[in-house]
C-alpha cells in the first residue's frame, strides 16, 4: 500500500483539510492515522494559549536572593512591576521586539548571541544604577547594530587562539569592526589589520588591548577590497609596518 | 500569545550558565509565575507552591554548572527541576498525611489533586523550543501555530516554495517533539 507522504502527515497533523484521496487513505490506514496522532502533543504544546502565569510573593525573590548571597543590586524583586497587573500572560511584560516576522540570516544570529553578552553587561550596570533596570528594558534602549559581514577567526600555526571579526553597520552610518579573541597574549601588542586578498596591501585599524576590540573602519574604504581580518603580534620597535607574524585570521563574505 | 520566554534566544541560557547574577534575575521574571503555576497545580496549597518555586530558583542557580545551554533550553530545564521539586514535595507530604490521617484519606485526595500540569509545561518548553529553531523554521512553524496559517498561506507570506515549507513544518515538528520527549527525562536535580 502507498502510504501518505511524511510532509502531508505532518500538515494533517496540524489539521490541514485532507485531500479527497487522503481522506480515503486514512480511513483504511491505521498505521498513517497514528503517525499523525504521534505528532499531537507537539501540536497541542504549540497551539495552545500560554498558561497564565501566578506572580509569586516578594518573600520568594527575597529568599532566593538571601539564601544564594546574590550582589545587593538584586535584591529588588524581578517581578514587581508584575505584580498588580495580574492576571498578566506569560511572565510579565513582554521582554523583546517584534521584528520576528522576516526570516533572519546567520549574520543575525551571530549578532543577537553577541549583543546578548553585552546587553547583559548593561543590564547588570544599570541595576546598579537604578535597581529597577531590567534586561528587556535596558536592551530596547540601544538600537541594535546592523551586521555586515562575520566571520571565525582561525589561528595560524603555532597558535591555538580562536576567535571573530563582525563588521557592524552602527545607526550613524559608521562602520565598526569587532574582535574577539580567547587571548591577549602577544610577545609585543596586537594589531588588527585589513588585508587585500592577494596580501599585497594593508590597512591598519589599530592595536587590541584585550580580547575584544571594537575598531572604526575608514570612511570609504572598500571592504570587499580588504575583506581579510588579520591579528598580528607587533614588537614595540617603532616599525609600522607588519610583522610578518599572524596569529589569527578569516576572510569576510562580503 | 508565549509563555515566559521571547520570541527569539536572547543570550539568556548561556548567560545562565555563565554564572550571570543578572541571568537568574531575568530567569526569575520570565519563569518563576509560570513555574509557580505548574507547582500550583500540582501542589494545590498557594504556600507549597511558593515554596518550590524558591526551591527550583535556588537549585537551578546552585546546580548551574550541570546546565548545558547545548543541551537544552533553561526553560525546559527549569521544568524539569520544577517537576523534581513537586514530586519531593507531594510524597514527603503524602507520607506526613498518611501517618496523620490514615491511608483513607489518600484516595479522596489523589483525586482533588491538580489537574496534570503537563499542559503548562509543555508549553513552556515548546516556546523556548521555538526561539532556537534556525530560520526559516522557526518563522514557518511561528505562523503555523500562532497565525494559525497553512503551508500555503505560509508560502506566500515567506515567499518560499510550498515543497520547501512542507518539509520545514515537517522537521521542525519532529524536532520539537523529541525536545519535548527529552524533556520528560527530568535532569538529576
Amino acid at each position: 500500500m502507498q502510504h501518505l507522504h511524511d510532509d502531508a502527515l505532518a500538515l494533517l497533523a496540524l489539521g490541514e483539510e485532507p485531500a479527497a484521496e487522503e481522506s480515503a487513505h486514512l480511513e483504511s490506514c491505521e498505521q498513517c492515522r497514528s503517525e499523525i496522532s504521534a505528532y499531537g502533543r507537539v501540536v497541542r504544546a504549540g497551539r495552545s494559549s500560554a498558561p497564565e502565569g501566578s506572580v509569586p510573593p516578594p518573600a520568594v525573590w527575597a529568599g532566593i536572593h538571601q539564601a544564594l548571597n546574590l550582589d545587593p543590586a538584586l535584591r529588588r524583586d524581578p517581578l514587581e512591576n508584575a505584580r498588580g497587573q495580574e492576571p498578566a500572560a506569560g511572565a510579565g511584560p513582554r521582554a523583546s521586539s517584534t521584528d520576528t516576522s522576516q526570516p533572519v540570516s546567520l549574520a543575525d544570529e551571530r549578532r543577537r548571541r553577541r549583543s546578548g553578552a553585552k546587553w547583559l553587561a548593561a543590564a547588570a550596570a544599570a541595576a546598579v544604577v537604578a535597581g529597577a533596570a531590567t534586561w528587556g528594558v535596558v536592551r530596547n534602549l540601544e538600537p541594535a547594530p546592523e551586521v555586515i559581514a562575520s566571520v571565525p577567526l582561525a589561528p595560524l600555526p603555532s597558535y591555538s587562539d580562536e576567535g571573530t571579526a563582525t563588521v557592524d553597520l552602527l545607526p550613524d552610518g559608521e562602520r565598526e569592526l569587532v574582535i574577539t579573541s580567547s587571548s591577549a597574549d602577544a610577545e609585543g601588542y596586537r594589531e588588527v589589520w585589513l588585508i587585500s586578498p592577494d596580501i599585497t596591501s594593508m590597512v591598519s585599524l589599530g592595536e587590541m588591548d584585550g580580547t575584544e576590540a571594537r575598531l572604526r573602519i575608514p570612511d570609504g574604504l572598500d571592504l570587499s577590497a580588504y575583506p581579510i581580518v588579520d591579528i598580528s603580534d607587533e614588537p614595540h620597535d617603532g616599525n609600522p609596518e607588519h610583522s610578518g607574524n599572524s596569529i589569527l585570521r578569516g576572510q569576510l563574505d562580503l | 500569545m508565549s509563555s515566559g520566554a521571547p520570541e527569539r534566544d536572547d543570550g539568556l541560557d548561556q548567560a545562565f550558565a555563565a554564572g550571570e547574577e543578572a541571568a537568574l534575575a531575568e530567569a526569575y521574571r520570565r519563569f518563576a509565575p509560570l513555574v509557580r503555576t505548574m507547582s500550583l497545580r500540582r501542589l494545590i496549597d498557594p504556600g507549597a507552591a511558593d515554596d518550590a518555586v524558591q526551591e527550583v530558583f535556588i537549585r537551578a542557580w546552585r546546580y548551574r554548572e550541570t546546565y548545558s545551554p547545548e543541551r537544552s533550553t533553561l526553560a525546559a530545564w527549569l521544568v524539569g527541576i520544577a517537576r523534581n521539586v513537586a514530586s519531593t514535595m507531594t510524597s514527603s507530604r503524602i507520607r506526613e498525611e498518611d501517618v496523620l490521617e490514615g491511608a483513607a484519606a489518600r484516595s479522596e485526595r489523589d483525586e482533588t489533586r491538580g489537574p496534570d500540569q503537563e499542559g503548562v509545561a509543555d508549553k513552556v518548553v515548546l516556546d523556548a523550543e521555538l526561539t532556537r529553531l534556525g530560520e526559516p523554521q522557526h518563522s514557518i512553524l511561528r505562523l503555523a501555530f500562532h497565525e494559525d496559517m497553512t503551508h500555503q498561506q505560509i508560502s506566500e507570506q515567506l515567499s518560499l516554495p510550498l515543497g520547501t515549507v512542507k518539509s520545514h513544518i515537517r522537521r521542525g515538528l519532529i524536532q520539537l517533539r523529541q525536545r519535548l520527549e527529552v524533556s520528560d527525562a527530568a535532569p538529576a536535580r
